[in-house]
């Protein structure tokens, strides 16, 4: 028998000899937050001796202690919602009615029905340890009021969210963008009294490795000091509290059977054998844009689509770890890429992935088998009864909003040459754009007519689409595009609309131009830069200067890759650029820390560690 | 090694890690500072004496008159000082480790070796002594599930205790009103949070438009003996100096 530790952030593996469980369990679910919390009662609920182990005091993670009561997109149906229901009911009679969910009222009925199934609750718990015989699961050690217990089970199921149990396992993890393994921002959620109801508010502090304990004592002591405002009260809206768990919205993934990735989906390969359907935009947070997977930069950036909902068909494999048996992974933590987890990290989806969790553990209980053989169609056949596995929450792709009245429109990529051409010629392009980038060679000879026309916005939204299409044609209208600073922003989506000038920055990048790389310079050396009127507007920290800066010099750094002949003066520009940190004064003069900070700053490390590679000349 | 392990991010931990804090490890299982306070909703007697407090102390009162965290007639709007307390600390350079339990004590030497689990995994320290301020291992006399309540604009009834066990604290705000629950001191967050959803879900009817706005994370807890020592491993309550500056000045103040 193997007991698995990590002792400062790395495994340590020991060989003992017999161990003596005192306890014993089919189930022991790690974690109970917004996936957890279902999993273990759907493992009750099907008669599973079932053990949830939780760090905080309650039950609910971030839709409770972390005050993310609200849903944002997911889809509807399974076990999550009749607890709800539950947790509705008592809002108005003990707890405070409020738009969202009562946190409080959805703690007690998550506590009450996993008693009322039999989960064995242990709060302020946390495992320290797993054991297993070769690569098969067999254990965890448990630390639990101060004492430490040894305890078999048949399965975990790691909600951790930060895949925790599954590394103390020794499973493989992956962790944030393929790049820099940089993860989306965190929340800090505050909560406030608005007449006689409960209002929250969320701001995005920064980035944090939430497994340094100090680096993550430091966000949370520096997330509560930014509320330290002036005053508390403005006679109309009363601080009520800062929720104690962080917002944490990306952490380690396992490395799974499958992953499912952004790039494969919109490429159409998805599976025809969904356990449930992910729902939402791809909701990624963080102003870095330029420092994305080309694949989130061409969606989500030069084509505009940061707001267009797509539906995503989840497969079990995402949640058993290679190379292990009897544990699974439910919740942030499952086997997604950095790109896909923006979008299927919704709160309704990770309960339901709890749900699917639990009921392939009872099927691979009952049946003595393998997780990894759990019959596809019977564990389908389990969800749909009970609404987790819902078709009708297949909604293929369209413009959606949580706001009620607003009328949604189903998207279908465009075929034909009207079309395309229609949505080129319009303020909302982004739909034409991307299906010229599917369209590939069969549209182009159309693109290049177009760049003639009397029309400016189909002539750059055509030279936009050619070289989303990898052709050069367009170059010359993308480089006017730069020179003039174009700051026409378009206009397809409710939030997160991208400006053409930088669009046009990024795709003059990815063709790796070398006529445009003086005014790239020009725009991150010259200080007077940040004077032009398209930044005049801005307040506080100038986002759009920032997307030019940083768009301007991952592109130099692809045309220095590209164009040896460039290299020395490409790095010297860099280096001019970023040596110290005026650049950052440029951008804004907060303080030393949080998200705009932290973004500004990692500018110049990106660039100083590039001119570095350029040097080697790799 | 260092030179104090401090166990809890009471205002009592705090102000002993503000004198030495490159030197000091504060832990706490949970994510808050000055939570015994300002996370149960209760100020204590709230009785703030300017006299004789250390100068950090001081310009801590200071600054929360000026931000009026603290009112002139001695009451808190408690929830206010949890961002002051946090900037406070942050200027101190107390970075506590949160989310951390101990696993074990040993002693080692002149001082302990401390098997911690945090975030990163398990951690062995070495402290020269260990403060407890946290309570938890002394002897309870009385525990507590608070809330804070919502009163709708338009009630004028005034809250009345209608049995042993139940009391109401007034903050400094208009209608700022928590609930105090007296519970067992056996009962676990389960047990207190039904206890609290029954009770308060069979109130009197004139109260019945008062709802639960916020239950808080941390038990109120007063102990027996709020003072402890066996050589140099110190348990004392940072609750029973009676209020947040106190605990905070008699922190700075402590002598190793």
């Amino acid at each position: 028998m193997i007991l698995s530790q990590i002792y400062d952030n790395c495994i340590s593996k020991s060989c003992i000899g017999n161990i003596l469980f005192s306890e014993s369990y089919d189930v022991v679910v790690a974690g109970l937050g917004t996936a957890g919390s279902i999993a273990a009662i759907t493992a009750a609920k099907n008669n599973l001796k079932t053990l949830g182990v939780e760090r905080f005091n309650c039950m609910g993670g971030t839709i409770t202690a972390g005050g993310v009561s609200g849903y944002y997109f997911g889809g509807r149906g399974g076990l999550y919602e009749e607890i709800d229901r539950i947790s509705d009911s008592y809002q108005g009679s003990v707890y405070t009615n409020i738009r969202n969910k009562n946190i409080d009222a959805k703690k007690y009925a998550l506590e009450q029905e996993a008693l009322r199934e039999g989960v064995d609750i242990r709060l302020e718990s946390v495992i320290i340890g797993v054991y297993l015989k070769a690569n098969k699961v067999q254990g965890i050690k448990l630390l639990s009021n101060g004492k430490v217990c040894n305890i078999s089970c048949r399965i975990i199921i790691d909600c951790t969210g930060d895949a925790e149990i599954c590394k103390m396992a020794g499973a493989a993890l992956r962790r944030g963008r393929d790049g820099d393994a940089k993860v989306m921002p965190f929340t800090s959620v505050k909560n406030f009294v608005d007449a006689d109801t409960i209002e929250r508010t969320n701001f995005d502090m920064g980035r944090v490795e939430q497994s340094d304990v100090e680096a993550l004592s430091s966000a949370i002591v520096k997330s509560g000091a930014h509320y330290n405002e002036a005053y508390y009260t403005d006679g109309k809206h009363n601080l009520l509290g800062i929720m104690p768990l962080l917002g944490l919205r990306e952490g380690n993934r396992i490395v799974g059977k499958a992953t499912l990735g952004l790039k494969d989906y919109l490429q159409g390969k998805q599976t025809d054998r969904p356990v449930f359907y992910g729902y939402a935009d791809v909701d990624k947070h963080g102003i870095d844009n330029a420092f994305e997977s080309e694949t989130m930069i061409d969606w989500f950036v030069a084509c505009n689509l940061g707001a267009l909902n797509i539906s995503v068909p989840v497969p079990f494999e995402v949640m058993i770890p290679k190379g292990l048996d009897g544990i699974l992974a439910a919740g942030r933590c499952m086997s997604f890429d950095h790109d896909m987890l923006s979008c299927v990290r919704m709160a309704r989806d990770m309960q339901k992935s709890g749900e699917v969790a639990a009921t392939a553990a009872y099927l691979a209980i009952t049946r003595n088998i393998a997780l990894e053989d759990v019959s596809y169609e019977q564990l389908a056949s389990i969800l749909r009864k009970t609404g987790c596995l819902n078709d009708e929450n297949n909604r293929g792709i369209r413009f959606d909003s949580p706001r009620k009245g607003f009328e949604i429109e189903d998207v279908y990529w465009l075929k034909g040459a009207d079309e395309v051409k229609a949505g080129l010629d319009s303020d909302c392009p982004g739909v034409a754009l991307w299906s010229c980038k599917l369209l590939g060679e069969d549209i182009k000879p159309h693109l290049i007519s177009w760049m003639s026309s009397k029309s400016v916005k189909l002539r750059k939204h055509s030279a936009m689409a050619l070289a989303l299409t990898d052709s050069v044609e367009g170059l010359p209208i993308l480089r006017d595009m730069i020179v003039e600073r174009d700051l026409t922003m378009l206009q397809d989506c409710r939030k997160n609309n991208q400006m053409r000038g930088y669009i046009a920055i990024y795709l003059v990048g990815k063709l790796c131009d070398k006529d445009i790389a003086d005014e790239l310079i020009d725009i991150i050396t010259n200080p007077n830069e940040q004077n032009r009127d398209i930044y005049k507007t801005e307040k506080g920290f100038k986002n759009i200067l920032y997307q030019y800066l940083s768009f301007a010099t991952t592109s130099l750094v692809r045309i220095a890759n590209s164009n040896k002949s460039l290299r020395p003066k490409i790095v010297a520009a860099l280096k001019n650029a970023f040596d110290d940190e005026m650049y950052i004064e440029r951008l804004y003069t907060g303080s030393r820390w949080g998200c705009d900070y932290l973004v500004s700053a990692d500018l110049k490390t990106y660039a100083l560690n590039e001119v570095k590679k350029l040097q080697r000349g790799k | 090694m260092y030179d104090i392990l401090v166990i809890g991010t009471t205002f009592y931990g705090l102000g002993v890690a503000q004198q030495n804090a490159k030197n000091t490890l504060v832990i706490d299982r949970g994510t808050k500072l000055g939570y015994e306070f300002i996370n149960t909703f209760n100020p204590g007697d709230g009785c703030e004496k300017e006299k004789g407090l250390s100068a950090v102390a001081a310009m801590f009162l200071k600054k929360m008159k000026n931000k009026r965290i603290f009112h002139e007639n001695g009451l808190y709007h408690l929830p206010a000082l949890e961002p002051m307390l946090c900037a406070w600390a942050d200027h101190f350079g107390i970075t506590p480790y949160f989310m951390t339990d101990i696993v074990s004590i040993t002693p080692k030497g002149d001082g302990f070796a401390v098997v911690l689990n945090t975030v990163s995994g398990l951690k062995t320290v070495m402290a020269a002594k260990i403060l407890d301020t946290t309570g938890n291992n002394l002897k309870i006399k009385s525990k507590a599930i608070n809330s804070l309540l919502m009163i709708p604009k338009n009630f004028s009834i005034s809250l009345e205790p209608w049995i042993n066990g139940c009391r109401f604290i007034y903050g400094a705000l208009s209608r700022q009103v928590a609930l105090s629950l007296t519970i067992s001191p056996d009962d676990d967050w389960v047990a207190a949070r039904r206890k609290l959803h029954v009770f308060w879900d069979s109130r009197p009817k004139k109260y019945a438009p008062v709802t639960l706005a916020m239950v808080a994370d941390f038990f109120d807890i007063e102990t027996f003996f709020p003072k402890k020592s066996n050589g140099n491993y110190i348990q004392i309550a940072s609750k029973s100096f009676g209020n947040p500056l106190a605990a905070l000045d008699a922190g700075i103040k402590w002598s190793f």
